[in-house]
């Protein structure tokens, strides 16, 4: 058959098939891409040149051209291909066979001829294969660095020419919620929620933020800024760090909260310098003992040839000696007539004496100078460390003779002696501290470490000493290592090192550097162990989410039994109306109008019931967001739902206030009651007992509220009998509990934790009258 | 029906019946099973709802197959069916007992089918259409993907198309059921010219 | 002479209706759209002929057309539908159809079946 002569100059394949799938034209494309020439397969069956062919498939889709008269398609993601056909490509393929999309549709409905196009998709699917895993290669380092920034950043935002462009909940909670329409507004510059460290008036230096994140980021060094908080005034400290994005002027910024830190820090710093203060002291006394050592050797040159240094000569072969002038200095004998060898060597103590003989001896027979240390007891009976040294003078023939001095060698070792001491003193001054020790000299190499940064990374001393500090591994995972080397100024940064065993080490680490009198430069880097804090950081987070729950559960329980008095009145009016109802049925005596009086109270009681269901569930709903809210209509609301119950346990809950408007504190309304109702109700528990002694007694709390300056008060009291004396300073920690098998022990410590931590107050408990107060104080909004 | 008469819904309805049974036959042959198709819901909703009309059929913790094939000129717009990996893998396993060279549990195979399965029932729907009103409609190949929740919310975002024609569709082969959701988008200006050509089949149907 | 008509859909009753009125003249055409009517219908009116759709709701023809042929009525019954699977077409034979019908339906069509089940 003939086609159209175009679909030879087309870059696909062209094929049309009749039925039986025989071919009738094959175009140019597919001979060069098939080598299969259109003169040999025309008039043959496909499947013979393809016998690999998948026949069903194509009967299939032939099918569906013929009764849809729609066309087919096969797909290169699903199929792979039509016509296998070898990849021409030899560099960088995946796929060994082309893939292929065909269209297959009717090219002459009367005689059911089918075309197919054949597309090569090969280098599209190859090229979306490498994009896809490149994308997830950049999905996992997005992932990896996004796990990284949340672990160590408390707020992120993203910058773009001074306005934010994205920013996590964080942002929102430490800025404000309004703080970004603000700044994309122009109406307020970000800089003016910020402070710098050293009071630097940063509006005045920079003018805008994104002018002093760019300066920042030009010098590349970790920052600390300041932010206060909108409501309480009170400021949180951050370091924060700045990246830039290569290919455009995105700026991304991570800030970590160090308040807590901080007040260690300022410990540590204080730490480091007494430390370094002390150091230094040593550090000169030292040199002033080297230079008094160098004086004093000096010294003992000249004084050698006066006094400190004898001599004498020996014959070898006479035995007959000679002694200087020095020497009689050295034995405290200027009358001595010393004949013989051995009457110069009974000055030595004993235990010297037979080396030394041996090693003259030694000298006369064989030659060869010697040096010896011994000690000697003067006529005067003082004892003196002396040094030897022999000279051999002559051959064996005309007889040798050695020259023997004997230098004194106290006041040098007094003076060792002294250095050793001190050295120790400055080792055990190391020692002392909780902090580790790592002093270096100026290229790095370690010459000290104490023993608090033996234990803390795992090594021997011996291990380090001499070492390079690039052993440690230490990195600063907030920025560069770099970046306080390059700082010739103290410096202090959180960094990460290895232990011996492999393991990851946080620490604090503070970097002191200075200069010896000989200009040399010392390194003094302590570091104070923070692994565990960092680890329980997040742990602690986990345990206390744990304990909200838990306490949830706690007051549910607490609450169905109110709602189990609430209800007790209703349903018995309820059951009374019912009889009633039901023996005048009995007696014949109900008319409608009856009836219905008893069902309308009857619905009185419902409403009344339902209602008490409505409040008790908003009480419980899960509200978790942080807002104002008003402390005298919750405190108030609160006391309403447990006044029944607590008037059934004989306690009366007065409130005294003295706040003459509404008074707005900020928190989690929700928490707020939980903690008071946890009060209350601990307070109703120590009643309850005094009850059980005195059935008469009349259980009476009270709470009081005023206002005064910024600081709301809450204080509850009651006539319980008060927290044991000794109980009195644990009552807020975790799994603390007075009552034994009955409390959970979380309650005071999750009143504590959202009365400081969440709502920025405080909370205190005392033993006032008859009872225990305890007392809250909350910043007011 | 939003925007189409009673008597054109009910048109409507007998033209997809009539497309199906098309489908249907094509899918027995195909497989060598008697089957039988259902359309249990039909309507018509606003591009806005589509997402929200999805996500009230999606099984959130099933995995699903997106078929999407465009069309043009007569009728211009673009088909979407959803199908649960479940029911894919069950439509592959019909397939694989007239066809040996098909594996129900290969990735590509379940593909191959479901687009096969998808481009049937669209070019029944379409083409069936196109034949009614003597006009042409002209198909792209369909493609396939793995469903995600924020590409349908994006269809919206283009906001190029306007109404969906939204066709719950079962087919049971040999007591095997397979559920697929069709979903036929359709630009503002097709929409009218869909009504124009329900008119026409209802005025020559059966002339 | 009566003729009943089953189809779910108006649309495709009212189009099959024309059809047969255009054929038969003077036939009393009785129509329902819902399958569950169908046999009620069939009893009382005792029609000649039915015309019976294959898929609706709530009852299958198939099962229409079994009943039909249980009772004694001698009514000839032509089945409309769009399923045309052979299958369907031998299931449909074989429950006692007398003709079945493809559809799209039209003219000659439903000529050829009236003349089919008429002679």
């Amino acid at each position: 058959m003939t086609a159209p002569n175009y679909l030879d100059h087309i870059l696909n394949g062209a094929m049309v098939l009749d039925e039986q799938c025989t071919v009738l034209f094959w175009n140019h494309w597919l001979e060069i891409q098939t080598g299969i020439k259109r003169g040999d397969i025309v008039g043959n069956s496909l499947y013979d040149f393809f016998p690999d062919i998948n026949k069903k498939l194509i009967e299939r889709k032939l099918r569906q051209v013929y009764a849809l008269n729609t066309p087919a398609f096969i797909n290169a993601e699903a199929e792979k291909y039509l016509l296998k056909i070898p990849s021409k490509k030899i560099s960088g393929k995946i796929y060994d066979y082309m893939l292929q999309n065909v269209v297959i549709s009717a090219y002459d409905k009367k005689e059911r001829y089918t075309l197919f196009m054949i597309y090569d998709q090969t280098s599209l699917l190859e090229a979306r294969v490498r994009l896809e895993t490149s994308t997830r290669l950049l999905e996992e380092q997005h992932s990896l660095l996004q796990n990284t920034l949340d672990f160590q950043a408390n707020v992120i935002f993203v910058m773009d020419d001074n306005k934010i462009v994205n920013y996590n909940n964080n942002f929102l909670e430490v800025f404000g919620y309004d703080s970004v329409e603000r700044v994309n507004s122009g109406e307020r510059d970000l800089l003016s929620y910020v402070s710098a460290e050293k009071n630097e008036n940063l509006n005045d230096i920079y003018g805008s933020f994104n002018n002093f994140i760019l300066d920042s980021l030009n010098r590349n060094r970790l920052n600390k800024i300041s932010v206060a908080d909108k409501n309480t005034g009170r400021e949180t400290t951050f370091l924060f760090s700045v990246r830039k994005m290569p290919e455009n002027s995105t700026i991304i910024v991570s800030m970590t909260d160090i308040t807590l830190l901080q007040n260690r820090e300022k410990v540590l710093q204080d730490i480091n310098l007494e430390l370094s203060r002390r150091y230094e002291d040593k550090n000169t006394e030292l040199k002033k003992l080297n230079f008094d050592l160098a004086r004093n050797r000096d010294q003992l040159r000249i004084a050698q040839e006066v006094a400190s240094i004898g001599s004498f000569e020996y014959s070898c072969a006479t035995g007959s000696i000679f002694l200087s002038h020095g020497l009689k200095i050295i034995f405290d004998n200027p009358d001595i007539a010393a004949l013989s060898l051995p009457d110069v060597l009974a000055y030595l103590k004993p235990e010297y004496r037979k080396a030394v003989s041996d090693k003259v001896a030694l000298a006369c027979r064989e030659g060869g100078d010697f040096s010896a240390y011994a000690e000697i007891v003067s006529k005067k009976g003082v004892e003196k460390p002396i040094g030897i040294h022999c000279r051999v003078f002559g051959s064996m023939d005309e007889g040798r003779r050695l020259t023997i001095t004997m230098n004194d060698l106290t006041n040098i070792k007094q003076l060792e002696n002294q250095i050793k001491d001190r050295e120790q003193l400055v080792s055990s001054l190391f020692d002392v501290a909780d902090i580790g020790f790592v002093i270096t000299d100026r290229s790095g190499v370690i010459f000290r470490v104490n023993s608090a940064f033996l234990s803390m990374t795992g090594y021997e001393s011996d291990d380090l000493i001499g070492a390079s500090l690039d052993k440690l591994h230490i990195e600063s995972y907030k920025s560069d290592y770099g970046q306080y080397e390059r700082d010739d100024k103290d410096a202090l940064s959180e960094v990460t090192l290895t232990h011996r065993n492999g393991a990851k080490l946080y620490a604090y680490m503070n970097v002191s550097t200075f200069k010896g009198q000989d200009e040399d430069e010392y390194r003094v880097l302590a570091l104070t162990d923070i692994t565990d804090r960092i680890n329980l950081l997040s742990e602690q987070k986990e345990q206390e989410q744990l304990l909200i729950q838990q306490s949830k559960m706690a007051a549910m329980g607490e609450m169905i039994g109110v709602i189990g008095h609430q209800w007790k009145q209703p349903l018995n009016s309820m059951s009374l109306i019912l009889d009633n109802i039901k023996s005048d049925v009995e007696d014949d005596m109900l008319d409608m109008e009856m009836l219905n009086i008893g069902i309308d109270r009857c619905l009185e009681q419902i409403h009344f019931m339902s209602e008490t269901i409505d409040d008790f569930r908003s009480f419980f709903s899960h509200e978790t967001v942080v807002s104002a809210f008003d402390l005298k209509s919750t405190v108030n609301n609160t006391v309403r739902l447990l006044s029944p119950l607590f008037e059934r346990h004989g306690t009366k809950i007065d409130i005294v206030s003295e706040l003459d408007k509404n008074v707005y504190v900020t928190g989690i309304a929700n928490e707020f009651k939980h903690t008071l109702m946890n009060l209350l109700s601990n307070s109703k528990d120590a009643i309850s007992s005094r009850i059980l002694n005195d059935t008469r007694f009349k259980g009476r709390i009270t709470i009081f509220m005023s206002v005064e300056d910024s600081s709301v008060f809450i204080t509850v009291c009651d006539n319980g009998g008060g927290i044991p004396e000794k109980v009195l300073s644990h009552i807020f920690k975790p799994y603390f509990t007075t009552k034994g098998d009955k409390g959970t022990g979380i309650g005071m410590y999750l009143a504590q934790i959202i009365i400081s931590k969440k709502m920025n107050g405080s909370i205190t408990a005392e033993n006032k009258g008859e009872g225990a107060c305890i007392r809250i104080t909350l910043p007011v909004s | 029906m939003e925007n189409l008469s009673e008597l054109q819904t009910e048109a409507m309805g007998e033209l997809f019946n009539i497309a199906y049974g098309l489908a249907t036959s094509l899918i027995s042959d195909s497989i060598g099973m008697h089957s039988s198709m259902y359309v249990t819901e039909m309507e018509i909703i606003d591009i806005e709802n589509l997402a929200d009309t999805i996500a009230g059929v999606i099984d959130g913790d099933k995995e699903y197959y997106h078929v999407s094939q465009v069309f043009l000129n007569y009728l211009e717009g673009e088909t979407v069916m959803l199908m649960s990996r479940e029911s894919a893998a069950a439509l592959t396993e019909c397939y694989s007992r007239i066809d040996d060279m098909l594996d129900d549990s290969s990735e590509e195979d379940i593909k191959s089918c479901t687009l096969e399965i998808s481009n049937i029932i669209t070019s029944a729907l379409i083409g069936r259409i196109a034949d009614l009103t003597n006009t042409e409609i002209f198909f792209q190949p369909p493609e396939i993907k793995p469903y995600k929740t924020s590409e349908i919310h994006d269809l919206r975002r283009g906001s190029e198309f306007s109404q969906v024609i939204v066709i719950k569709v079962i087919i049971d082969i040999d007591s095997t059921e397979i559920k697929g959701h069709m979903y036929v988008l359709l630009k503002e200006q097709s929409f009218s010219r869909f009504k124009e050509a329900l008119d026409y089949f209802i005025e020559h149907y059966a002339g | 002479m009566k003729i009943l008509v089953v189809d779910d859909s108006g649309f495709a009753r009212r189009a099959l209706i024309k059809l047969i009125n255009e054929q038969l003249e003077g036939w009393a055409v009785i129509e329902t759209g819902e399958g569950k009517q169908a046999m009620p219908l069939f009893t009382e009116h005792r029609p000649e002929l039915v015309f019976l759709d294959l898929t609706m709701p709530e009852i299958r023809g198939e099962d229409i057309l079994a009943e039909i042929k249980k009772t004694d009525i001698p009514s000839k019954v032509i089945v409309v539908s769009a399923d045309i699977q052979q299958k369907t077409r031998e299931i449909v034979m074989g429950l006692g159809a007398d003709y079945m019908v493809n559809k799209p339906i039209n003219a000659e069509k439903i000529a050829e079946a009236l003349t089919a089940v008429m002679i």
